[in-house]
């Protein structure tokens, strides 16, 4: 079963189930552009499984704090805890002095990039380590770019009914 | 060196420790040899030299498990006889070590792609191996794996983190009498190249410096135009860039999504089975299946999503697993009509590990309760967790 039909088919299900599919008088424009949005990353996270990886799980928490709390609750607090005083550990340590030899401003632009990804990727902020970070982002890439195909599947399904 | 040392005790328990570290030859070989504890006697039983345990022990130094795997393939066919000079010994066992080598290597990594515990066995690195991986990365990264022994060195020249390495791999080889399947799990035995520095910290070093490489050769597969790129600076930003991307396209289609209004789902059948028939052809019927049996779904009050969206996703694992024949060839047209983009023979692999696995852990979720969407979902993810624990 390939991750963009489970995408699919969580999306419609998730769109039903919010509401989204009666007509707009009932939501605005934004209210339902933010569900489709979370119904979206709902189904992703689904179709991954929910606590297969660290990305997902991450949104899983994420979105769940939004939510109601449930038995994930001390999974939640933990894993945000963690990340809050990880970001603060981590976060000021510049170096300051003058730009040695092209492989030192290599390796600093690396670090700095990493950083960013982890700023990018959920659940990166509390990874130490470069390569489960290289992991979870090929995976994070691979859902996404099957959650963009399956909407737009669905916008050119959706707009070919109606022009 | 091993000469001076007591050619029966020490080599013998040497021995047994190699061979009890792989578990995958066949011990029927042994001729009946209780336990594998003795596994050093019956060497010497089966060749009745003496000073056989010593050679063994020399030869060991630079063949490694393989000589402990030749020395398995070698018996049998010669009981009892003496072999010749050393290296006709060494070079005599190579080949069917090598043989026996690989289809131990080949035997132990599908079920250690599955459970092998990748944490560096002497590693200081805090982070445990983070359970969270696809298995499509997991069965690559098992495949493109180095070596599964553990470097072997006499025992003169251990260091004391290296013998403890080699007394967890004695536990746990003795621990795998009863299941010879059961690949190590605790430790990642990394060959030590030729004139490579072999001290734990280096060793550690580069197995993962090996896994970063190969993560960022799978993404450059993944990423367009990322072939040009070479230096991980440039494809990083790239990366950056492209996930960015990802995302910024979601939001837009989910605006894009908002503005159709009547976003009613009963045609959809229809024009999905248009859309997706020019892509690939026979799953269009499946699709079909697949909304018929969504529709079917009782609309739950609008609560947390999650919630009520799992012991859905469960209930139609049923038809899932249908297509999942349906569907497995038609994979590759998936992610190719979107963007015309050639598949490469990485995401094609990609994809298909994933759907074995999903396909697996489908097949296992069918027999669980979900009468809790949460316990549900946990189970499901420490199914896959214990499956692939620590890989990553």
């Amino acid at each position: 079963m390939t991750v963009f039909l489970l995408v699919l088919e969580g999306l419609l299900l998730g769109l039903r189930k919010r509401g989204v599919a009666a007509s707009s008088d009932i939501m605005s424009f934004h209210e339902r552009k933010r569900a489709i949005k979370v119904a979206a990353d709902a189904a992703l996270v689904n179709a991954r499984g929910a606590d297969a990886t660290r990305w997902s799980r991450t949104m899983l928490a994420d979105s769940e704090l939004g939510h109601r709390r449930r038995n994930w609750g001390g999974k939640v607090s933990v894993k945000l805890i963690r990340e809050r005083v990880l970001r603060r550990r981590r976060g000021h340590r510049q170096k300051l002095g003058t730009v040695g030899s092209a492989a030192v401003l290599a390796r600093a632009m690396v670090r700095k990039q990493t950083r960013v990804l982890r700023g990018i990727v959920p659940g990166g902020e509390g990874l130490d380590d470069e390569c489960t970070l290289l992991g979870e982002t090929l995976d994070y890439a691979v859902c996404l770019k099957a959650q963009v195909d399956v909407m737009q599947l669905l916008v050119r399904a959706l707009q070919a009914k109606n022009p | 060196m091993e000469g001076s040392r007591a050619g029966g005790g020490n080599g013998g328990d040497y021995i047994s420790s190699l061979l009890n570290s792989s578990p995958m030859l066949d011990f029927g070989v042994l001729g009946g040899a209780p336990a594998l504890d003795g596994a050093g006697d019956c060497l010497e039983r089966f060749c009745g030299d003496p000073g056989f345990a010593e050679r063994a022990a020399r030869l060991s130094s630079f063949n490694g498990q393989r000589f402990a795997a030749g020395l398995i393939g070698m018996p049998p066919p010669a009981p009892g006889t003496e072999f010749g000079s050393g290296s006709r010994e060494a070079s005599s066992v190579s080949d069917p070590a090598s043989a026996m080598k690989d289809a131990n290597a080949k035997k132990r990594k599908a079920p250690a792609a599955k459970g092998k515990a990748k944490e560096p066995s002497v590693s200081t690195s805090g982070q445990a191996g983070e359970q969270g991986e696809s298995d499509a990365k997991r069965c690559k990264t098992g495949e493109a794996e180095k070596k599964v022994t553990n470097t072997v060195k006499p025992k003169a020249e251990q260091t004391g983190s290296d013998s403890s390495v080699e007394d967890g791999e004695q536990k746990k080889g003795k621990g795998k009498n009863g299941k010879p399947v059961e690949p190590p799990k605790d430790y990642v035995h990394v060959r030590a190249r030729r004139g490579q520095a072999t001290d734990s910290h280096s060793l550690a070093e580069r197995v993962r410096r090996e896994r970063i490489s190969q993560r960022m050769k799978f993404l450059q597969d993944l990423v367009p135009g990322c072939n040009k790129v070479i230096g991980k600076a440039l494809m990083l930003d790239e990366i950056i860039n492209y996930v960015q991307s990802l995302q910024r396209q979601v939001e837009f289609l989910s605006m894009k999504l908002a503005t159709v209004n009547p976003l009613d789902f009963s045609n959809l059948p229809t024009l999905l089975h248009k859309d997706m028939f020019q892509a690939c052809g026979p799953s269009a019927s499946s699709v079909f299946s697949l909304e018929s049996s969504s529709s079917a779904f009782p609309f739950s009050d609008q609560g947390d999503v999650f919630q009520s969206f799992v012991p859905n996703s469960m209930e139609s694992q049923c038809t899932l697993n249908q297509l999942d024949l349906a569907l497995s060839q038609t994979t590759n047209a998936q992610y190719g009509f979107q963007d015309g983009m050639a598949s490469t023979n990485l995401q094609q692999q990609v994809r298909n590990y994933w759907e074995d696995d999903l396909q697996s852990v489908f097949h296992v979720d069918n027999g669980q309760s979900h009468d809790n969407g949460a316990s549900a979902e946990s189970f499901h993810g420490d199914l896959q967790a214990g499956q692939m624990k620590m890989e990553f």
